[in-house]
């Protein structure tokens, strides 16, 4: 046992788990993965980096951050909230609560299109308001954003409450009985405490708007190299059907040409 | 997460400058990149001003949603009158006879649906009849759900009834024919890249723009277009979105763009683009490239839009009959 | 007791209301439109059925084959080191990343009869491409990170003096993992399982490809809905978002119950 820790597997109960993970990976991750950059690069390199150099591509980063910037901070102070108000306390329909945060997670994309299209489109519940005070959400700026907010709404409060659980509250409490006030055990006590979880939670909650990035640069890449794609992919998305818009805007990055 | 189209700032920069916005549907992307410029410089030369545009390009039913829904497109250029049809019906953006607005029903080309064979034609497809033979894999998209697919099923149709006589050989040909599509792919681009990138199927129904791309760009040299001996005569219809132009002030400017798409010029880049083009004089001379077969119309032959959409495509319509329990 | 209560939970359930719950009701409402019998001749159909069978079913089994590789990965992750590890680690993201029509379009090649894997399963009589088995290959893909990332924190975590007295105590590995640390991260692991679910459930972009979509038998829920849409039937896309609606909702919280209920019995 040669000094081995009794808390870590054998060398080759690690080797074959290791094994198995990244055979695991390599075969329902790394493989599509290549195959989207196999696809992408066909035509060389040289298409694929053009795309991204493009003012249509520019404007599509910007927005993006844009977005990032609104959603991102909307999305992680509730995040907090609502998982110190689940993780502390006791109180009836704790389960039907975190239901209701992961239900947008199972709103089909094509969905939640339609809820703002139904809210806010021009035949919509608010749509002849909007219109009478020229107001625009959907197909615009706020539009995305909401829809943004909505898709990533269970993001941050689903991965700090596992964490904030296993934490449980008896750092808090020894705060408090030391006379810290609940502004000063959040801060000094709470938030270094889940920090490593906060800071990637908030990876998690900026990739949202990022991913559409990404997106619409692969998808580009991949215009680059067959028409027969982009088109297809062009059609489907979830903000595309509030935001669907002229080029020009980001829109066209996705494959204004073969 | 989609892509985000934002709805950017509209209202151009400087004065005398004015932006158009064309909501199209997917395949006409290099038609309209080859006519906008030209469009351009001619309403420069006669007006002095400049016209700028934004395109957004997406299957058909989607686009014409979008505009209901609010998207402010000045002109549309869609894939079938339905999709327009229901811009005025349920968006009241432009009236109902928008299709009388322009000359040959507001479609300024034309296109019909073909086939589309691997090089050779191995299993020897000469025409519709052919589609239904043991071993052979056909390629369509569902009609339900694509705008092109509801084409081909309509072509299929006017044969099934020709060939057989009555709506009800036709139904029954057009049954069969589905039991040999191994995939439904959601729209026409769908459908494409399965018989193409994927190399599934014998025989991928198409629109002939869509097919001579395949054949020219996509797989030069791969594949083969079969002509079959009853086809239908596909008309994509453009129109101004007369709520949106008089709002931005665009009305004339819109209009004539689409006028101008039946000039020689823009028919010509029509033709050069696989569609066929409705000038008598351009159509003569790209001949060779669009043979003439006989084709049905949706008008004379089903009955307009509505009517087909209701009979064939909506839900409990024909086409929900085919699959139902086998 | 700790201070803050009302504060967080009143924000919570504001913002709560706000974003989520008002922006549903909105379905509902439309739905409500169309009167029992429509809604049920809609939402109910045996097509509809047989949509909503296949979408639960395959996102089901995707979440089970994700929580148990899901583990693993954040396991080796965590636990051990190897070389590219932080490449490993940066992979596991990116379906997050990747636009869900082009992980769609890239599932389909390579399964495909003559794509990189489908060419080896073909001569073996096993079909992917454009079967059940297709669609639940792209929720996988698209639920993993879910899973590592619900997993991880709270192993990365886990202090080991629990493991150590453990050991101490005689206990084998195994009989640590399965009494000691499983129990730990149960509700992690039950949250990444229900969010790659709820996930799976309405995916669109990534199985629409490789369903092959054919009525009753690869035609998932959400691409009815589509089939509404393109029939201008709001009203009708709304009946069977309702429908998919409650039952995710009844799923999501069953698997919260339970959850909760093993906390209790842990005596957290």
């Amino acid at each position: 046992m040669s000094g081995r820790s009794p808390t870590t597997e054998g060398p080759l109960a690690r080797a074959l788990l290791i094994a198995a993970a990244l055979g695991f990976l390599g075969f329902f991750l790394l493989l599509p993965l290549l195959t989207v950059f196999s696809e992408a690069l066909r035509q060389g390199a040289g298409p694929f980096l053009d795309a991204l150099h493009t003012a249509d591509a520019l404007a599509a980063i910007r927005l993006t951050l844009l977005i990032a910037a609104i959603s991102v901070p909307l999305n992680v102070a509730f995040g907090i909230a609502a998982s110190w108000a689940i993780t502390k306390f006791q109180f009836p329909g704790k389960a039907l609560l975190i239901t209701l945060i992961d239900l947008p997670f199972s709103v089909s994309p094509v969905v939640s299109g339609l809820i703002f299209v139904l809210l806010f489109g021009a035949n919509g519940l608010f749509g002849a308001w909007l219109a009478e005070h020229d107001l625009k959400i959907i197909f615009a700026v706020p539009g995305i954003v909401l829809a943004t907010v909505f898709i990533t709404f269970p993001f941050v409060a689903r991965e700090l409450i596992p964490l904030m659980l296993e934490q449980g509250k008896d750092d808090e409490e020894a705060a408090i009985s030391l006379g810290a006030n609940g502004w000063q055990t959040f801060w000094h006590v709470t938030l270094p405490n889940t920090a490593g979880a906060c800071s990637m939670v908030c990876c998690c909650a900026t990739r949202a708007p990022w991913a559409s990035l990404a997106r619409s640069r692969s998808s580009r890449a991949i215009c680059g190299a067959r028409p027969t794609r982009c088109r297809s992919i062009s059609r489907f998305s979830t903000t595309s059907t509030i935001s669907s818009a002229p080029s020009r805007s980001p829109l066209s990055l996705r494959c204004s040409r073969w | 997460m989609g892509l985000m189209l934002a709805g950017c700032s509209s209202g151009g920069g400087k004065p005398g400058e004015v932006e158009l916005t064309n909501v199209s549907y997917d395949p006409t992307r290099e038609l309209y990149q080859a006519i906008n410029p030209a469009f351009a410089a001619y309403w420069k030369q006669k007006t002095g001003k400049d016209v700028t545009f934004r395109m957004s390009h997406g299957g058909s039913g989607k686009q014409s949603r979008a505009i209901i829904d609010g998207l402010e497109a000045d002109v549309a250029t869609l894939a079938l009158a339905y999709d327009i049809d229901a811009i005025s019906a349920k968006g009241k953006l432009l009236p109902a006879d928008w299709q009388k607005a322009l000359p040959d029903n507001s479609a300024p080309y034309t296109s019909t649906i073909v086939f589309l064979v691997r090089k050779g034609n191995p299993k020897g497809i000469r025409d519709w009849g052919d589609l239904v033979k043991p071993g052979v894999e056909v390629i369509t998209a569902n009609p339900k759900t694509g705008g092109g697919a509801r084409w081909n099923f309509l072509a299929a149709w006017a044969w099934g009834r020709k060939a057989g006589g009555s709506d009800a050989a036709a139904e029954t040909y057009v049954k069969q024919l589905f039991q040999h599509v191994p995939v439904l792919d959601s729209g026409a681009r769908g459908s494409t890249t399965t018989f193409v990138e994927r190399g599934i199927g014998d025989v991928l129904i198409s629109w002939e723009n869509e097919a001579f791309l395949a054949e020219k760009k996509l797989g030069k040299g791969k594949f083969e277009i079969v002509m079959p001996s009853l086809s239908i005569l596909a008309e994509p219809p453009v129109a101004v979105i007369s709520a949106n132009a008089k709002k931005h002030g665009t009305s004339e400017v819109a209009e004539a763009y689409l006028r101008y798409l039946y000039t020689p010029e823009a028919q010509t880049a029509i033709a050069h683009n696989f569609y066929r083009p409705r000038d008598p004089a351009i159509a003569q001379q790209f001949k060779a490239q669009f043979p003439e077969i006989p084709m049905v119309t949706i008008d004379k032959d089903f009955g307009g839009w509505a009517k087909a959409q209701k009979t064939f495509f909506d839900d409990g319509g024909v086409f929900d009959r085919i699959y139902a329990k086998k | 007791m700790l201070p803050g209560f009302g504060l967080s939970f009143g924000f919570t359930l504001a913002w709560l209301t706000l974003i989520v719950l008002i922006p549903l009701a909105t379905i509902f409402l439309k739905a409500a439109g169309l009167g029992w019998s429509e809604f049920l001749a809609v939402g109910f159909s045996p097509r509809a059925m047989a949509a909503y069978r296949l979408s639960f079913g395959t996102a089901a089994m995707a979440g089970l084959v994700n929580a148990v590789f899901g583990l693993l990965v954040a396991w080796v992750l965590v636990r051990y080191d190897f070389p590219g590890k932080q490449v490993v680690s940066a992979l596991v993201d990116l379906p997050f990343a990747l636009p869900t029509a082009v992980a769609g379009i890239a599932l389909t090649a390579l399964y495909t009869p003559e794509g990189w894997i489908g060419q080896f399963l073909e001569p073996l009589g096993i079909k992917v491409a454009f079967t059940w088995i297709g669609i639940s290959i792209a929720l996988v893909f698209i639920g993993l990170p879910f899973v590592v990332r619900s997993v991880e924190p709270v192993l990365a975590d886990l202090g080991r003096e629990v493991e150590e007295a453990a050991a101490t105590l005689g206990a084998t590995r195994w009989q640590t993992f399965r009494h000691v640390i499983f129990p730990a991260i149960g509700p992690a692991l039950l949250t990444g399982f229900a969010l790659a679910f709820a996930r799976g459930v309405g995916e669109y972009g990534s199985v629409i490809f490789i369903s092959g979509n054919m009525p009753g038998r690869t035609e998932i829920a959400p691409l009815l809905i589509v089939t509404q849409l393109e029939q201008y039937a709001y009203a009708g896309a709304t009946a069977i978002a309702v429908v998919m609606m409650l039952a995710s909702f009844a799923v999501l919280l069953l698997i919260n119950l339970i959850q909760a209920a093993s906390r209790r019995r842990m005596g957290a």
